[in-house]
């Protein structure tokens, strides 16, 4: 290994190169095809930027965002509940598996037109959407980490004076299964995240970065087009590195010695 | 009155229909601030006697008393420090000392301060902010001892705490165990498989048979500590002992 901040910025200067190279190869791949249509320039891309941001700060992002946190609280609502009681109580488990199971495979896009005319074209339409593509690996990670406890911290809990269920879930079962459970919320919030596109693209609603997608492209304005595909992917990014920096890196600081 | 009493203590598994008896007709009466050691062939139940006086585990028949009081389950006046390594990985030293008192409703500030004391009883004050996992093994059942002892236990219960330990660091948990029990004054049942270990702690040592356990004999080491390893009355204690739980290997194994 390099030493630590030689490597550090080594690899700043190598990811920059490599970002920039793609830049360059596509500009130069859209000037040799020479057609809007078919693969828009990062100058045309940028000019979409340009006169639609306001639009998008304002508007489209505001709406994303709000399918995406609705569907995702309610995804957390009620898949840590059920996986916590089916990880720890045996009953539970036999009662909600078999209803699991059975809804789990469906794919969450199906659920479309049943969102549609249960709620309309509204927010809670695409939320809907998102929480069934959130809940399961959420409630699934949850449950896994309550399984596998392992029995010398709940012996010696209880021999500290934690004998009630509802004290050996708070302050043990939970605090273990934690990084299992944000495992879970990741892969939820990439799924989340699918799912927005999908279910505002099919008409779930009628703003979003998804909707304009779809809107853009059925005025063949295909810079348009990738620009929102650029900010569905930055966005996604930004999310998921910002929950890996404030859950895994200060959150989960102990199980740092458990993974190396 | 003895502060633990076992009376007739049977302890049986059953799996696949069939009955396997782990412990026979037990009696034991343990005094207030006594230093007992369980030893005996690996499989003679030893832990499992433990782990009832803990409350983990229910006896097939009879029961034990602590203070006239039968146990029915587990209970923080009943401290237990397990063989393998049984800190909270998610709480720092303090959090883990502090979690019994957190239990019992102890505000922050007090909480912390209990636990700190017992901390520097166990000699770790510097060490209070870590994870487990920045631990040695001799430091992580040093807070194991300071996180049973914070609750005030009557007894503290052991289950061959140092048995993962390499043989330097067992010596010296095996003396600074001591230097805490002559400081705090508690009953202490400990677990061992460890001849050695069981003279230089024990005022009584309790050998079990080999499955089904029952006592076998119970062996008073009355010489003044700190026990000199090497020296001629730990050395007859030992022969006894090795001769007693000889015959019982040789008739497992």
């Amino acid at each position: 290994m390099f030493g630590g901040t030689l490597g550090h910025w080594r690899k700043y200067w190598i990811t920059a190169l490599s970002l920039m190279s793609l830049v360059v190869i596509w500009q130069l791949a859209a000037m040799t095809v020479d057609d809007q249509v078919i693969l828009p320039s990062p100058i045309q891309v940028f000019a979409a930027f340009q006169s639609s941001w306001q639009e998008i700060l304002t508007e489209d992002l505001p709406t994303s965002l709000l399918h995406f946190i609705m569907g995702m609280m309610a995804a957390l609502l009620i898949a840590l509940p059920i996986g916590m009681i089916m990880g720890w109580f045996r009953l539970a488990d036999e009662f909600f598996d078999p209803i699991i199971e059975i809804i789990r495979p469906i794919p969450p896009l199906a659920w479309i037109p049943f969102a549609i005319i249960w709620f309309g074209l509204t927010n809670e339409a695409a939320a809907f959407i998102i929480f069934m593509g959130a809940v399961f690996p959420v409630l699934i990670n949850t449950y896994v980490g309550f399984r596998s406890l392992p029995k010398v911290y709940v012996e010696s809990a209880k021999v500290l004076g934690a004998i009630k269920d509802v004290d050996l879930m708070r302050y043990i079962a939970f605090p273990f299964a934690l990084p299992s459970i944000a495992g879970g919320v990741r892969i939820a919030m990439g799924i989340a995240w699918m799912c927005l596109v999908a279910a505002e693209m099919f008409g779930v609603s009628t703003s979003g970065l998804g909707y304009q997608i779809w809107y853009n492209y059925s005025l063949h304005k295909m810079n348009y087009v990738l620009l929102y595909m650029i900010i569905l992917g930055l966005l996604g990014l930004l999310i998921d590195r910002s929950f890996r920096y404030v859950v895994e890196d200060k959150m989960l600081r102990w199980r740092v010695g458990l993974t190396q | 009155m003895a502060l633990l009493e076992i009376r007739n203590l049977s302890k049986l598994y059953t799996s696949d229909g069939k009955e396997l008896v782990v412990l026979k007709q037990i009696n034991l009466d343990i005094k207030e601030n006594e230093f007992i050691c369980f030893i005996g062939p690996s499989g003679c139940g030893k832990t499992t006697l433990l782990r009832i006086i803990a409350g983990l585990e229910e006896p097939s028949s009879g029961a034990i008393y602590l203070n006239g009081e039968m146990i029915k389950g587990p209970g923080p006046e009943r401290g237990m420090v397990f063989q393998e390594y049984s800190l909270f990985p998610w709480r720092t030293v303090l959090g883990n000392v502090a979690f019994g008192p957190e239990l019992n409703g102890v505000p922050k500030q007090e909480r912390y301060e209990r636990a700190k004391q017992y901390i520097e009883m166990v000699g770790l004050e510097r060490f209070e902010s870590r994870y487990p996992h920045e631990l040695s093994g001799g430091m992580k059942q040093r807070v194991a001892i300071a996180r049973a002892l914070v609750n005030n236990p009557k007894a503290l219960l052991m289950d061959e705490p140092f048995g993962a330990l390499d043989a330097q660091t067992r010596n010296i948990m095996q003396s600074e165990l001591l230097r805490i029990w002559g400081e705090e004054k508690k009953t202490v049942v400990f677990v061992t498989h460890s001849v050695d270990e069981a003279i230089y702690l024990a005022d009584r040592i309790v050998i079990l048979s080999a499955r089904p356990g029952s006592i076998k004999d119970i062996i008073g080491v009355d010489f003044h500590r700190p026990r000199v390893r090497t020296s001629f009355e730990v050395n007859t204690i030992r022969d006894r002992i090795l001769c007693d739980l000889r015959s019982e290997i040789a008739a497992t194994c």
